[in-house]
């Protein structure tokens, strides 16, 4: 019966990954929504106001409107796409827990729009990319906090780039704590958990 | 078990098309053909006599702390496994089954007793000795060659400052000849303590549809397109000081030996800045000038020890003109540079590998760095500094990585490819008097010669002996 619970840990994606280099696991156990709070089902409008945030959100970067974007972010937002390697299956989903992709806050993440959306030489998205999020297998949990939620939801980024014919994907589950305030919902912690050990995509020049 | 050398050399340098290797590099003029971001044969004997020879790094130390621990990873395209052994010594082994030729450890990262082919189950030691294979009373490797000559292939193994390189190639000079000069500066930026440099964790990773050396020559001492391409940091600047952009500082000393390039940054100007109507100026030493301004990573009684770890003259180039930007030949960027954060003064840290994947994309490969033992509040800059102005996300290199697919996409065309590169703006030797490092020293706004050197490095590996 141990063994049996010790796989259910791993198949929740809570297995601790001790062993060196990679010190993964921590990461994951943030994005199992099995410990939080009570679920939010869809039909509550809880839900569906979390869902048109989360919509609203893509279509501004789907927008390119990248400083309209960040006044949805908290003063105290944590932003992060953990890296990740490839490990054997009884050693977790491996996922760093101090090396990042993205790690910002809010003022670093306003520093990164201020520079793509307002000067002029940000030549890594001038021309600016093609961009489509959509956002799926929405899940939320009340958190400990009275109006604060952890949603997940599945992310696929879809990114075009001058003529060429291919275009980039990144596909990604998003661990978030949106939190109500006085003029409606917030994002005030992100972790992006991406499905590439080696992104495709020649940066992260774009944001989901 | 050291690597057999192929028979390099003994083919004619002479391409296909009748176009001899040394043509490519154009010494009179300072050109290069732009054929070689993108000829498919040109890369092929890249592979051979670039990436079958040069040293190149694979891992850091930190990323195979105990015995057992385990990395995989590439060199030219060549899949290779660094492994921590039960002693203690790193061994690069090729991460290729000698039975059928299947990649032995598939995860990127682990911890092994033994490497155990997942195919027919041919095992080796974590020396890359072959121990036996399945059902062992049938001796599944025959009898007509002896267990010593089925072991893995092994490439010869050096660290600095914890990085680990490696060359196939028996005939190489050793490492510390292979940086020769250059290692003296390098020691300023990851050489700074007793306890050394660690990661933060695996590397960033990224394929670029580029050419891998695009990100060579560049990082070999390329300051000047950060004028240009880099121009949105102006543009920030201005933006928040309410004052126009005024051109990056663009003054130092590039400085190159064996095709190995760093840049040392002029930083006496904002510092003296910083301590204006203080009176202190003048009387300051390098040391107390370091323990005001620490180096990236460093906190301040770190920096109080660093008289402990360099002589005079390393301090007085580590206070004023400290190496904050490079590359090691061929296909390395290494970087420590202070950044500040609106949390409070952050530092990069890093080191690049480009990869080759083809002659049409590399692998970008990022690691960060914090000092052992660093606090966690440092690491959090350093990490949020590191993201910020480098790699896949940063200020920075998010441009670079938009620049170098169209470079290759450039040289692909018919005509195209019969363009030029060209490095013709010349500083020239110009060592300064009394300046304390070895090496090419080229002082002043920063030029070309750098670059030019990185070719001349590749010239001589693509159609001589280097060595």
């Amino acid at each position: 019966m141990e063994l049996v619970a010790a796989l259910e840990r791993v198949h929740d994606g809570q297995s601790v990954v001790t062993a060196a280099p990679a010190r993964a696991g921590a990461a994951l156990r943030e994005a199992s929504p099995a410990s939080r709070g009570r679920r939010v089902r869809a039909g509550d409008p809880r839900y569906f106001e979390i869902v048109e945030f989360l919509e609203d959100e893509a279509a501004l970067l789907d927008d390119n409107a990248l400083m309209s974007w960040i006044e949805l972010m908290a003063d105290d937002l944590v932003y992060r796409a953990p890296v990740r390697i490839t490990r054997d299956r009884d050693e977790g989903k491996g996922f760093a827990e101090h090396m990042f992709h993205l790690d910002e806050t809010a003022a670093t993440l306003r520093m990164k729009a201020t520079r793509l959306a307002l000067t002029p030489s940000a030549w890594a998205e001038n021309p600016p990319s093609r961009t489509r999020r959509f956002v799926t297998n929405i899940r939320v949990h009340e958190a400990e906090t009275a109006g604060e939620f952890h949603v997940t939801s599945s992310v696929l980024l879809v990114r075009n780039r001058y003529d060429d014919a291919h275009v980039d994907l990144l596909s990604a589950q998003r661990s978030d704590l949106i939190r109500r305030a006085e003029d409606g919902l917030q994002l005030a912690r992100r972790t992006i958990y991406v499905d590439q050990s080696t992104l495709s995509m020649p940066n992260f020049a774009v944001f989901v | 078990m050291a690597a057999g050398q192929e028979s390099i050399g003994c083919r004619e340098p002479v391409l296909s098309d009748g176009t001899p290797l040394a043509d490519l590099v154009d010494v009179q003029h300072r050109e290069v053909s732009m054929r070689v971001l993108s000829d498919p044969e040109i890369y092929q004997l890249e592979l051979e006599r670039l990436f079958a020879r040069v040293w190149t790094v694979v891992a850091h130390e930190s990323e195979i702390p105990s015995p057992g621990n385990y990395v995989s990873r590439y060199i030219g395209e060549d899949p290779i496994v660094v492994v921590r052994g039960t002693d203690g010594s790193i061994q690069v082994l090729l991460n290729v089954c000698t039975h059928r030729g299947m990649k032995l450890c598939r995860a990127e990262a682990g911890s092994a007793r033994q490497l155990r082919c997942s195919y027919h189950g041919w095992t080796y030691d974590l020396q890359g000795r072959f121990l036996g294979a399945p059902v062992a009373r049938e001796q599944m490797h025959g009898s007509i060659r002896p267990k010593s000559e089925l072991g893995l292939r092994r490439a010869r193994v050096a660290t600095f400052a914890g990085m680990i390189f490696a060359t196939w190639d028996p005939a190489a000079p050793s490492l510390d000849d292979y940086l020769g000069h250059i290692k003296w500066y390098l020691e300023l930026m990851f050489d700074r303590t007793k306890g050394g440099i660690e990661v933060l964790g695996p590397p960033q990773r990224v394929v670029m549809r580029a050419n891998w050396k695009c990100a060579g020559e560049q990082h070999a001492g390329d300051g000047f397109h950060t004028v240009t391409l880099h121009r949105s940091l102006q543009e920030l600047e201005a933006m928040s000081s309410g004052e126009p952009d005024r051109e990056p500082a663009m003054d130092g000393l590039n400085v190159s030996w064996n095709g190995h390039g760093l840049r040392c940054i002029d930083v006496r100007k904002p510092f003296m800045n910083a301590l204006k109507g203080r009176g202190l100026e003048r009387a300051l030493t390098p040391l107390e000038k370091l323990c005001i301004a620490p180096p990236p990573g460093l906190t301040a009684e770190q920096a109080a020890q660093l008289g402990e770890r360099f002589g005079p003259a390393q301090l007085e180039v580590l206070a004023d003109f400290p190496p904050q930007v490079g590359g090691l030949f061929p296909n390395m960027g290494a970087f420590a540079i202070p950044f500040p954060l609106p949390e409070g003064m952050g530092g990069i840290i890093c080191w690049h590998a480009f990869v080759p994947k083809g002659p049409d994309r590399f692998e970008f490969v990022n690691w960060y760095f914090a000092e052992r033992g660093s606090s966690d509040r440092m690491r959090e800059l350093l990490s949020r500094a590191s993201t910020m102005g480098f790699g896949v996300s940063g200020f920075v290199e998010t441009d670079d990585s938009d620049t170098w697919p169209q470079m290759y996409q450039a040289s692909r065309g018919y005509i195209g490819r019969q363009g030029k590169l060209r490095y013709q703006a010349i500083t020239g030797d110009n060592q300064p008097e009394g300046w304390p490092g070895k090496g090419h020293v080229y002082a002043g706004f920063t030029k070309d010669d750098n670059q030019w050197n990185w070719w001349l490095r590749w010239n001589e590996f693509m159609t001589g002996n280097p060595w």
